[in-house]
């Protein structure tokens, strides 16, 4: 145990040293779209394998993206707002009392995998850069990472290439991609819900169907996820489905104090992050994670009723 | 408590009442007094009235008011000269002291005596100078002399002109009288086909106009019909029995000519404002009506302790995603009772609070709709009232904008506040600002807003990893930053600026409030859309127009913080304040 011990001390002042000495950083990130093809204004999701053969760093819990045509110009995407550039990459720190935006720690030889998820309609991302969205064609992507230490203008490494083409949308397609132009994405999502479920746009609009409930909206995501099993959109909606099914536990709570249907309905979300957490995609994995600390245990709910039974007025539940 | 004794003084104060009354009723009968001397009409009215408004025969009134307390206040008296011969009438409005009651009495005089010579032959009168080009909401009030958008009520007293005389009346446009313009000069109206004058408020009238002097005494009125839009753009009406006037475009109006102050046309714009909670949380679940719990939510980012004693105010607004049949805003105030916060197993960031009294509404976490609602401001919330709100500076608002010809006007709300988010989502502003915007048609995601009104809020700003972004003072939506439809909000990043000010930043220095304020100047013009072609997109490189060795407002790199706001104007296409003051009405959303 003692020479164990010693070799653990003797490692860290050596990284420490190493550190202190300045010791070139070493880092390969892999990036992989899972995808080879996207249509204008629908986004897919960016994996990045970071191996750190270098001192430790802090990754930054934010990247920029490079985007460049073979053989032509390249330029760092925006959200559709010029200067808006950063995009924000999950990396799910264990530390319950960490802030939600530090740092990333990477020791030497560690690797990760972190990801810039595919977004639905009205989430600012890089589909929304004019120079993007007007303009289909095949483009090398990379991603560039940051030290939290380092300046804003200094990466601390650039990802591999990967190629992802952008194409027009179908022509038969048109008349629904017109009105999402027009950002009429309430009206396209119930109609495409009702009348054409099994269109590969009804998952990046999923956040705009309307419900009375959080257990009914819980119940489109399902479907949309059962229909469309291979969308980029997959993980996202999962993590909906825990939301949702996580408030419906904290209303039906509030409305009929029924602790036990309460109960059931955050164990329902519990499973599904876990199934989030099992998923093999690196933001299913860390999200599913970060809901699963989220869904309150039956001693939430008990301890909920207490404090009404001590101190609050009784009043008959809703039935 | 004796009921005996309490019914004689309930008695006594009843029938003083009654007397009260009577004593009223049999006073009104002569307040005024009217008697003419020559061709002089004179009034006076009784004492003891602070106030009192006086015209003849329909005429503008005129006010005149006591400084001593009303009711040891003198009578009125005032006279009106330059009658024509035949009966005319007085009507006189006194306000009752200590009360909104009005108490007017009409009386008639007939005037047999000719005016003097020296009594020119008509007056020619506009019952106001600022015409505004609309008023969009009905519990608002026109400014005087105005009943109708765009329209301006001018009234020709004949008085020794001959009846059956013709009258010519041309409308003339005089030179913009703004400093910043380098180039004003009579006929720079931008809207050339308004200023035209009509016999009835319903008819578009001419640039000219001509009719017959009637028979009798009293006023002709006419209207003015001004420009909707083009603030700024301004006339004077002439008269004169010399049909030159409106023959010779040289005509200069001399001795035998009547013309009007100039008349302005102005917007109105109404600002719906909103601030957020310093410190506060978000509900969650549902808190009945009549219980006294609720169970809130801290943001993640925030640093919030609920104590007994506090007091919160709490705030509802309908669903974001609209639904609803009778949507509703409301808030209260409650204080946590003594041993009255609690922590819950398993959820840090929440707590169990018990008021001193049960509430008055419900409360409830939005939760059917929209992913990840309260990091994205959507939902019920919970401000504690000492720790106050992160909230908007107007003050140089009326500097900057009056230049432009535009006022606006503050909107009764009925929630004036927001829930806090330590870090509002970068561009996706829209859920927050339209979940709690009270005054649009449609109270959906979208939300347009009513005709001219705009969203104003108060906030903390974007996030820079842990940190605020000093870099953003403030953000106004536009259908090209924002991913909704005609987005309404201008945000000014109040917790932003607050830091910007300590930091190595272009306002460090400064006093946050002025750099807000200024903010406040640079996002409304935003709400504009100016600069929507420029080189600079949205904003501008030049200096200010009224002080060149400032920035203009708009500028983006400009030193906002020395209390100056101003626009720049290097030509009548490339200014702000051209832009702002041509706006089509209702003001989109840019």
């Amino acid at each position: 145990m003692r020479k164990h011990v010693c070799v653990l001390v003797l490692s860290v002042l050596v990284a420490l040293s190493v550190v202190a000495s300045g010791a070139p950083r070493r880092m390969d990130v892999t990036l992989s779209i899972d995808r080879a093809e996207t249509v204008l204004g629908l986004s897919v999701p960016l994996t990045l394998r970071i191996r750190n053969a270098g001192p430790p760093i802090l990754l930054a819990q934010r990247a920029r993206l490079r985007f460049t045509r073979p053989g032509g110009g390249s330029f760092i995407a925006n959200k559709g707002v010029e200067g808006v550039e950063w995009f924000d990459i999950e990396v799910g720190p264990d530390d319950p009392d960490a802030l939600s935006y530090d740092p990333l720690p990477i020791g030497t030889n560690q690797t990760v995998e972190v990801a810039i998820p595919a977004v639905p309609f009205g989430h600012p991302t890089w589909t929304r850069d004019t120079r993007l969205r007007d303009h289909p064609g095949v483009w090398n992507v990379e991603v560039l990472l940051y030290d939290e230490r380092d300046s804003a203008d200094q990466p601390l490494a650039v990802s591999s290439k990967a190629t992802l083409s952008i194409v027009r949308p179908d022509e038969r397609d048109m008349p629904i991609w017109d009105a999402i132009r027009r950002k009429e994405y309430a009206i396209v999502a119930e109609k495409l819900y009702r009348e054409q479920p099994e269109s590969s746009l009804l998952p990046y609009l999923a956040d705009h169907l309307p419900a009375a409930h959080p257990i009914k909206k819980a119940e489109m995501l399902r479907r949309i996820v059962e229909l469309h099993p291979n969308s980029p959109l997959v993980p996202y909606l999962r993590s909906g489905i825990v939301y949702f099914l996580r408030a419906a536990s904290d209303r039906v709570y509030g409305e009929t104090y029924d602790v036990e249907r309460a109960v059931a309905l955050a164990n329902e979300a519990r499973a599904e992050a876990m199934k989030l957490s099992a998923a093999p995609d690196a933001w299913s994995k860390i999200e599913g994670k970060k809901r699963l600390k989220e869904i309150p245990t039956r001693g939430y709910f008990d301890s909920l009723e207490k404090h009404r039974r001590e101190k609050g007025f009784q009043k008959e539940p809703r039935q | 408590m004796n009921l005996s004794a309490q019914i004689p003084r309930h008695i006594a104060r009843v029938s003083l009442i009654i007397v009260a009354s009577m004593v009223g009723t049999v006073l009104s009968a002569d307040q005024l007094t009217v008697t003419t001397d020559g061709n002089t009409i004179w009034w006076n009215t009784a004492p003891g009235y602070c106030c009192v408004t006086v015209s003849l025969d329909n005429e503008q009134p005129s006010t005149h008011c006591s400084v001593t307390a009303c009711e040891n206040a003198a009578g009125k008296s005032g006279q009106f000269g330059c009658n024509r011969v035949g009966t005319h009438v007085v009507k006189a409005c006194m306000h009752v002291p200590d009360s909104t009651e009005k108490i007017c009495e009409s009386k008639t005089i007939t005037v047999t005596e000719p005016p003097p010579p020296g009594c020119p032959l008509f007056t020619l009168t506009a019952l106001g100078s600022k015409v505004l080009t609309h008023k969009y909401q009905t519990s608002d009030t026109y400014p005087s002399g105005q009943s109708r958008d765009a329209q301006m009520e001018v009234q020709i007293k004949p008085i020794r002109v001959e009846t059956g005389t013709t009258l010519y009346l041309r409308v003339i446009d005089p030179a913009d009288p703004s400093t910043y313009r380098s180039d004003p000069e009579p006929n720079d109206n931008h809207d050339t086909a308004a200023g035209r004058v009509a016999l009835s408020p319903s008819d578009s009238g001419g640039k000219t106009l001509q009719f017959t002097v009637p028979d009798g005494p009293g006023v002709v009125p006419l209207y003015l019909n001004t420009t909707g839009f083009a603030a700024g753009d301004n006339y004077i009406v002439q008269a004169s029995a010399d049909p030159q006037v409106v023959e010779n475009p040289e005509y200069v109006c001399g001795p035998t000519c009547q013309q009007t102050p100039t008349i302005t046309a102005w917007k109105r714009i109404y600002l719906e404002k909103k601030r957020m909670f310093r410190s506060g949380a978000f509900v969650v679940g549902t808190a009945q009506a009549g219980q006294n719990q609720v169970t809130v939510e801290i943001p993640d980012d925030a640093r919030v302790r609920f104590r007994p004693g506090d007091a919160l105010r709490l705030v509802h607004a309908p669903p974001l995603h609209g639904g609803e049949l009778f949507p509703l805003f409301y808030s209260e105030d409650v204080i946590i009772a003594a041993h009255g916060v609690d922590r819950v197993q398993g959820a840090n960031n929440r707590r169990v609070l018990t008021m001193t009294t049960p509430l008055q509404h419900t409360y409830r976490q939005e939760d059917e709709s929209v992913q990840n609602a309260m990091a994205l401001g959507v939902g019920d919330g919970v401000g504690i009232l000492a720790a106050g709100f992160y909230e908007t500076n107007d003050a140089y608002v009326a500097q900057a904008f009056g230049r432009a010809f535009v006022e606006f006007q503050n909107i009764a709300t009925r929630v004036a506040e927001i829930p806090l988010l330590p870090f509002l989502p970068m561009v996706r502003e829209e859920f927050i600002s339209n979940k709690w915007f009270e005054h649009s048609p449609v109270l959906g995601r979208v939300r347009p807003g009513d005709e001219n009104v705009k969203h104003v809020l108060g906030g903390t700003g974007w996030r820079d990893g842990n940190k605020i972004d000093v870099a953003r003072l403030g953000v106004t939506g536009s259908g090209i930053t924002h991913d909704v439809s005609s987005p309404n909000f201008s945000w000014t990043f109040v917790r932003a600026i607050e830091a910007a000010v300590q930091h190595g930043t272009a306002v460090t220095g400064f006093d946050a409030w002025i750099v807000n304020g200024e903010n406040v100047v640079h996002e409304l013009a935003h709400v504009f859309n100016v600069n929507a072609f420029g080189a600079e997109r949205w904003h501008c490189s030049a200096d200010m127009a009224t002080d060149s060795t400032k920035s203009c407002t708009m500028n983006r790199d400009t030193n906002r913080g020395d209390g100056v706001v101003g626009f720049h104007w290097i030509s009548d296409t490339d200014s702000e304040y051209m832009t702002i003051r041509r706006t089509f009405e209702p003001v989109p959303s840019p």
